[in-house]
C-alpha cells in the first residue's frame, strides 16, 4: 500500500464535506467516493467515519435523511446544506492557499534564501 | 447553530436517546451489510464476507462511543447513562443498597453528632463584637486544690488603670428560687456580675438595656437581665416585660433587659437565665463557691471585703497575645504577693507564693470549664467514631469486590466488545457515589436524632445545656467525609478494572475451582478485626474508669443518704431562732416516717464543689495559715451521712450558741496541721473565731467524687450566729427512692413556702457530676457494639462467599474420602491465623493510643493488662464464631447432591 497517505489532522471532515457535495450519499458511499475522488490514495478507517459525520450534522453543515441504497438496503444519506456549501468554499480556498504556501516553500532553494 | 437548534438538540438527546442510539446502531449495520455486498461481490460466500466485513469495521463499542462524544455533552450524556445504570443494579440487589446505605448512614452519622458537639463545646466562639479581643484572667496557684477567684477590691485596684471599659468581675452560675404567676416557686440560674460586664463582652440587650455602672451600687434599686431562654418559657415572650418585677430568692427585682437569643452566658454549656449586679449580694445571698483572703465577716456585704469569689474576663484591642494587658495587670498582682510574703514568716507557704503569677488566656471561646470538662472525652469519641466509619469502609469494600467478582464476567465481555475502561470505572464509581450520597442523607437525620437524644440526656443529667444542631460546618465536614468514604471503596474496583482482561471473559468458570483468597479480602478482614478490638480495648478503659468512680470509697454513704436541697430563707425563715425552730419541726416530721433512721442539715450541701475555703491556724502549731474547708452542720450530721467518729465525738444538741464553741475536723486536717499528733483538745482559728477541736472524723470525698479528701472544719450550725440551711442530710434503711416523694411531703407540710429542689442519694449525685464519663461509656459501648458487629458480618460474609465459590472442591474432596474434620481444618486454619493476626494488631493500636486517653482514666493503668486481654478475648471469640459458622456449614455438605446439582 505505498500510494496511501495519511490523513492530516481536520482534513477528514473537508474530504467528507467534498464527498457529499457531489451528490447525497450513504456512510459507505462517503468511504467508497473518498478513496474514489483521491485515486485510492487516501484511506479513511470505516469507523472513524461516523463520529465525523454525526459531528456535521450537528454542526448543520451536513443533513441526513433515511433512504434506500443501490443495494436496495436501507441507509442514511448525508446531503450538503447550504451552510455546508459555503463552509466546502472556503476551506477549498483555505486549503488551497495553504498548500501553495507549503510547496513554495518547500520549493525554495538555498541562493533565493 | 442557533439557540433554538441547539436546544432543540439537547431535548432529542435526553429524551429520544434510545431513538438517537438505535439510529446509530442502524446506520452502522446497514454499513457493514454495503461492505459484505462488495466482498460478497468479489467472490466471498456470504457468511464469510459478513465476518470479514464485521473485522475490518473494528469495535462498535468503540465507535459508537467516539459518536456519542462527537454528539456532543458527552461526559454529560455519560453521567446521565451511568446515573441510570446505576439506580438499575441498585434496584436489581436492594439488599446490597440497602446494607451500603445503613452502613454509612449509622457510621457517618455517629461521626456528624460527634463533630456537631465539638464545634459547640470546643470550637464556638461567644456570640459578642470581636470575641478575639475578649481575654480570661487568673491567678495560677500551683499546689492549690481548686481555682482562685478575686475580690471586688482586687478587681478595682486592677481596673482602676484603664479608662474605657476593661476588665469585668462575674461569680459562678447558682441556682436561685424565684416566684412564679401562680404563687409556687421555680428555679433560676443566675450569675451576679459587674456594672459594666456587658459593655467589656461586647454585647447589647435584644430588649430594653443592659446593666450599668450605676446599677452596681448599695443604693440602687434591685434590677436583673434575664436571658432569650427565661423570656421566652415563663414569660411566653411578653412585649411588656421591661419593667416587670420578679421575687429572686425573698427579694423583688425589677427585668431591665432581654438578651438576645444567641447569647447564653460566658460559660458554654452553663445555663444562664438571669444576670444580677454584685451589689445585691446582701439581700439575694450567693450559695456558690468563695473563698476568703483574710479576716472578713462573711456576714457584711461582701463586695468591700477581701472575699475571693468573682472570675474576671478582659477585653484589650489590638493586643493579639494579651501581653499588654498582662503587663499591666502584673504590677498589682506583684505587690499583692509581696505584701503576703513581708506577712509571711513559714518557708514553705513563702515558696509557695513565689510560685503565684498571673494568667491572660484568650476567653474568645467563654470559660473553659466545659472545654476542660469534655475535650478528652470529645477526641476519645471522636476516634472511636473514626474507627466506626474505617471499618464500615472495609466492609463495604469487600461487598463491592464481591459484588465486582459476581460482574466480573458482564466487564470482561463489555470490555472485549470495545468499552473504555474509564467507562467501566465511572461506572463504578457513580454507582458508589450514588450510595454514599443516600447514606450522607441518611446520616444527617441519625445525627440529628442521636445529637438531640445527647442533648436531652446532658440535660436531664444536669450537666450541662448544650444546643449541637447539624449546622453548615457540620454538612462541609459530612460532605468531605462522605467523599472520602466514596473514594476508599471506589478504590478497590478501580484497582481490579486495570487487572481484567478480555480473556477473563471466556475461563472464569475454570477459575473458581482453584479459589485462593485474595490478599486484598484477607487485608481488609485482619483490618476490620483490628479496629474493633482497639475499640473494645478502649471502651474497656472507659468502663472500667466510670467503674471505678461509682465505686470509690466516698466515705459517706452513697447509696443510703437522701440529700435535701431546701431554702427556708426563700420562705421568709430570716433569723436565727426562726431557722432553728423549724429545724426542730423539720426533723420531727422527717424522722417520723417509716424508713428514715435519721436526719441532719448543713449549711453547705453534698457534693457540690466545695464549701467555702478559709485560712485556718493551730495555736501553738508551727506554720500555717493552711486553707481549710469549712461547714456548719447540725447534730447527727456525721451517723446521718455515714462517715466515722475515729476520736471523740461529734457535734451534739449540746454545743449551742451558748456553750464553748467546737469544732470536729477530719483526719487529713490532723495530718496537715499536727501530723502524728492528736488534735483533740487543741484549738482551729478561722474566720475571726476560734473553736475547741472536740472530735475527729474519717476523712470524706464531700465535694466531689473526683476530689481527694481537702482538711475540713465542721462547726455547729447553732454556733454560727447567722443560720442558712441549704441541705437537709437524711439516712435511710432500705430503698432511698420510695422514701424521697414521703419526705418531700413532710416538708411541704411543715411549710408549703419552702422551696424543695432535687432529692437525691449520694449515688446519683455523683452520677451527675459523672456524665462525660457516663456519656463517654454509653456512647463507647455502642459504638464498639457497631465496630464489632461490623467486623463479625465483615468476616462472616467473606467466608460464607469463600466456601459457597469452593462448594465442589470440599465436595469432591470429601467424595474422595477426606474426613470433614480435615475439610474443617482447611477452612479454618488460614482464617483463623488471620483473625488472631487482626486482634493482636488491635491490641497494639490500643496499646499506642492508651496513652493519649491516660488523663482520662481512674483506677486503672494504661498498661493493664487484663484490659487488653479481655478485648482480645472479645475479638477472637467474635471473630472466631463468625468464621465458624459458615465454615462448619461447608463441611458438612452432602457431596452427592452438591455435585449433582453443580
Amino acid at each position: 500500500m505505498a500510494g496511501e497517505a495519511q490523513l492530516l489532522p481536520g482534513t477528514l471532515d473537508l474530504l467528507i464535506l467534498k464527498a457529499v457535495s457531489l451528490g447525497p450519499l450513504h456512510g459507505y458511499g462517503v468511504l467508497l467516493r473518498i478513496a474514489q475522488i483521491s485515486g485510492q490514495a487516501l484511506l479513511v478507517e470505516q469507523g472513524a467515519l461516523y463520529p465525523a459525520l454525526f459531528r456535521l450534522v450537528r454542526q448543520g453543515l451536513l443533513q441526513a435523511s433515511w433512504g434506500t441504497s443501490e443495494n436496495n438496503r436501507r441507509a442514511k444519506f448525508y446531503e450538503l446544506t447550504a451552510a455546508g456549501c459555503k463552509r466546502l468554499q472556503q476551506e477549498t480556498q483555505d486549503w488551497n492557499r495553504l498548500a501553495a504556501a507549503i510547496a513554495s516553500a518547500l520549493a525554495a532553494r538555498p541562493e533565493e534564501a | 447553530m442557533s439557540l433554538i437548534g441547539r436546544l432543540q438538540w439537547l431535548f432529542t438527546k435526553f429524551f429520544r436517546a434510545d431513538a438517537l442510539a438505535g439510529d446509530l446502531d442502524e446506520e452502522l449495520h446497514s454499513h457493514i451489510a454495503h461492505r459484505a455486498d462488495d466482498l460478497e461481490r468479489q467472490g466471498l460466500p456470504r457468511p464469510e464476507a459478513e465476518r470479514r466485513a464485521r473485522i475490518e469495521f473494528g469495535g462498535i463499542e468503540r465507535f459508537r462511543e467516539q459518536t456519542h462524544e462527537a454528539l456532543g455533552g458527552g461526559l454529560f450524556e455519560h453521567l446521565i447513562q451511568d446515573l441510570r445504570y446505576a439506580l438499575r443494579q441498585m434496584r436489581r440487589t436492594p439488599g446490597f443498597a440497602l446494607a451500603v446505605i445503613a452502613t454509612i448512614a449509622l457510621a457517618l452519622g455517629a461521626n456528624l453528632t460527634v463533630f456537631a458537639f465539638f464545634q459547640t463545646i470546643l470550637r464556638r466562639t461567644l456570640p459578642v463584637r470581636s470575641p478575639g479581643e475578649l481575654y480570661r484572667v487568673s491567678i495560677d496557684y500551683p499546689g492549690h486544690p481548686a481555682i482562685r477567684y478575686f475580690s471586688c477590691p482586687d478587681l478595682n485596684q486592677m481596673a482602676s488603670g484603664f479608662r474605657s471599659p476593661t476588665l469585668a468581675g462575674f461569680t459562678n452560675v447558682v441556682q436561685y428560687h424565684i416566684g412564679n404567676a401562680d404563687g409556687t416557686t421555680g428555679s433560676v440560674y443566675a450569675q451576679m456580675v459587674t456594672g459594666d460586664f456587658f459593655a467589656v463582652l461586647g454585647v447589647d440587650t435584644l430588649l430594653g438595656r443592659p446593666l450599668l455602672q450605676r446599677d452596681n451600687s448599695e443604693q440602687a434599686a434591685p434590677v436583673a437581665v434575664i436571658s432569650y431562654g427565661l423570656w421566652a418559657s415563663r414569660f411566653g415572650k411578653e412585649a411588656g416585660i421591661i419593667g416587670r418585677r420578679i421575687r429572686v430568692q425573698r427579694s423583688q427585682v425589677t427585668i431591665i433587659g432581654v438578651m438576645p437569643e444567641a447569647f447564653r452566658g460566658v460559660v458554654p454549656g452553663q445555663r444562664t437565665d438571669l444576670w444580677m449586679p454584685l451589689s445585691m449580694q446582701p439581700f439575694i445571698g450567693f450559695g456558690g463557691y468563695a473563698s476568703v483572703g483574710g479576716y472578713v465577716k462573711l456576714s457584711e456585704p461582701w463586695f468591700r471585703q477581701d472575699v475571693e469569689w468573682l472570675h474576671l474576663i478582659a477585653r484589650s484591642p489590638s493586643d493579639p497575645d494579651g501581653k499588654q494587658l498582662a503587663t499591666h495587670l502584673k504590677t498589682y498582682v506583684q505587690s499583692q504577693i509581696n505584701a503576703a510574703l513581708a506577712q509571711t514568716k513559714s518557708a514553705s507557704e513563702r515558696e509557695e507564693l513565689t510560685h503565684i503569677h498571673l494568667l491572660v488566656q484568650s476567653a474568645a471561646k467563654g470559660m473553659p470549664s466545659l472545654r476542660n470538662q469534655f475535650s478528652l472525652p470529645l477526641k476519645i469519641l471522636s476516634w472511636l467514631v473514626m474507627f466506626l466509619l474505617l471499618s464500615g469502609c472495609l466492609n463495604i469494600v469487600n461487598l463491592v469486590l464481591a459484588r465486582f467478582r459476581a460482574r466480573e464476567h458482564e466487564m470482561s465481555v463489555r470490555l472485549s466488545l470495545g468499552s473504555s475502561r474509564g467507562r467501566l470505572v465511572s461506572q463504578q464509581v457513580t454507582e458508589n457515589l450514588i450510595l454514599c450520597a443516600c447514606g450522607a442523607l441518611a446520616s444527617l437525620g441519625v445525627a440529628q436524632c442521636a445529637s438531640s437524644l445527647i442533648q436531652h440526656w446532658l440535660v436531664s443529667a444536669e450537666a450541662i445545656t448544650v444546643h449541637a444542631a447539624v449546622g453548615p460546618q457540620t454538612f462541609l465536614f459530612g460532605l468531605v467525609l462522605m467523599l472520602a468514604v466514596c473514594l476508599l471503596i471506589s478504590l478497590a474496583p478501580t484497582l481490579r478494572v486495570h487487572d481484567l482482561t478480555a480473556a477473563r471473559a471466556l475461563n472464569v468458570r475454570a477459575a473458581t475451582a482453584s479459589y485462593r483468597r485474595s490478599r486484598m479480602s484477607s487485608f481488609l478482614m485482619i483490618a476490620q478485626l483490628a479496629v474493633a478490638t482497639a475499640t473494645l480495648a478502649i471502651t474497656s478503659f472507659l468502663l472500667q474508669t466510670l467503674w471505678n468512680f461509682q465505686r470509690v470509697n466516698l466515705g459517706i454513704d452513697r447509696a443510703h443518704t437522701l440529700s435535701v436541697s431546701i431554702d427556708p430563707s426563700a420562705a421568709g425563715y430570716v433569723t436565727a431562732e426562726q431557722e432553728a425552730a423549724l429545724y426542730s419541726q423539720l426533723q420531727r416530721a422527717v424522722d417520723g416516717i417509716p424508713g428514715v433512721i435519721s436526719s441532719s442539715y448543713a449549711g453547705c450541701a453534698l457534693m457540690n464543689y466545695g464549701c467555702a475555703w478559709l485560712p485556718a491556724t493551730v495555736p501553738g502549731v508551727e506554720g500555717g495559715p493552711h486553707s481549710v474547708e469549712r461547714n456548719y452542720v447540725g447534730p447527727n450530721y456525721f451517723s446521718t451521712v455515714g462517715m466515722n467518729i475515729l476520736a471523740g465525738r461529734g457535734i451534739l444538741e449540746a454545743d449551742s450558741a451558748s456553750n464553748q464553741p467546737v469544732a470536729v475536723v477530719n483526719r487529713a486536717f490532723e495530718k496537715q496541721f499536727l501530723q502524728s499528733e492528736s488534735a483533740i483538745g487543741r484549738t482551729v482559728r478561722l474566720d475571726g473565731r476560734q473553736a475547741l477541736i472536740v472530735g475527729i472524723v474519717s476523712n470524706a470525698r464531700t465535694d466531689s467524687v473526683r476530689m481527694p479528701p481537702a482538711p475540713f472544719v465542721y462547726l455547729p450550725l447553732a454556733q454560727a450566729g447567722v443560720w442558712n440551711i441549704s441541705d437537709l442530710e437524711v439516712r435511710t434503711i432500705g430503698e432511698p427512692a420510695s422514701i424521697a416523694p414521703a419526705v418531700r411531703h413532710a416538708i411541704l407540710t411543715v411549710n408549703r413556702a419552702i422551696p424543695v429542689g432535687q432529692i437525691l442519694t449520694i449515688g446519683e449525685e455523683t452520677n451527675q457530676a459523672l456524665a462525660p464519663e457516663i456519656l463517654l461509656a454509653r456512647l463507647g459501648m455502642a459504638f464498639t457494639f457497631l465496630s464489632v458487629l461490623i467486623a463479625a458480618v465483615g468476616a462472616y460474609g467473606l467466608i460464607s462467599y469463600e466456601t459457597g465459590q469452593r462448594k465442589i472442591e470440599f465436595a469432591i474432596r470429601i467424595a474422595v474420602g477426606a474426613t470433614r474434620a480435615a475439610v474443617l481444618r482447611r477452612i479454618l486454619e488460614p482464617s483463623l491465623i488471620q483473625c488472631a493476626a487482626g486482634c493482636t494488631a488491635g491490641v497494639f493500636i490500643s496499646l499506642g493510643l492508651s496513652r493519649l486517653i491516660a488523663s482520662f482514666l481512674y483506677g486503672v493503668s494504661q498498661y493493664d493488662p487484663r484490659i487488653y486481654a479481655s478485648a482480645l478475648f472479645i475479638g477472637l471469640a467474635v471473630s472466631a464464631g463468625a468464621v465458624l459458622l459458615p465454615s462448619w456449614r461447608a463441611a458438612s455438605l452432602d457431596p452427592v447432591s452438591t455435585l449433582h446439582g453443580e
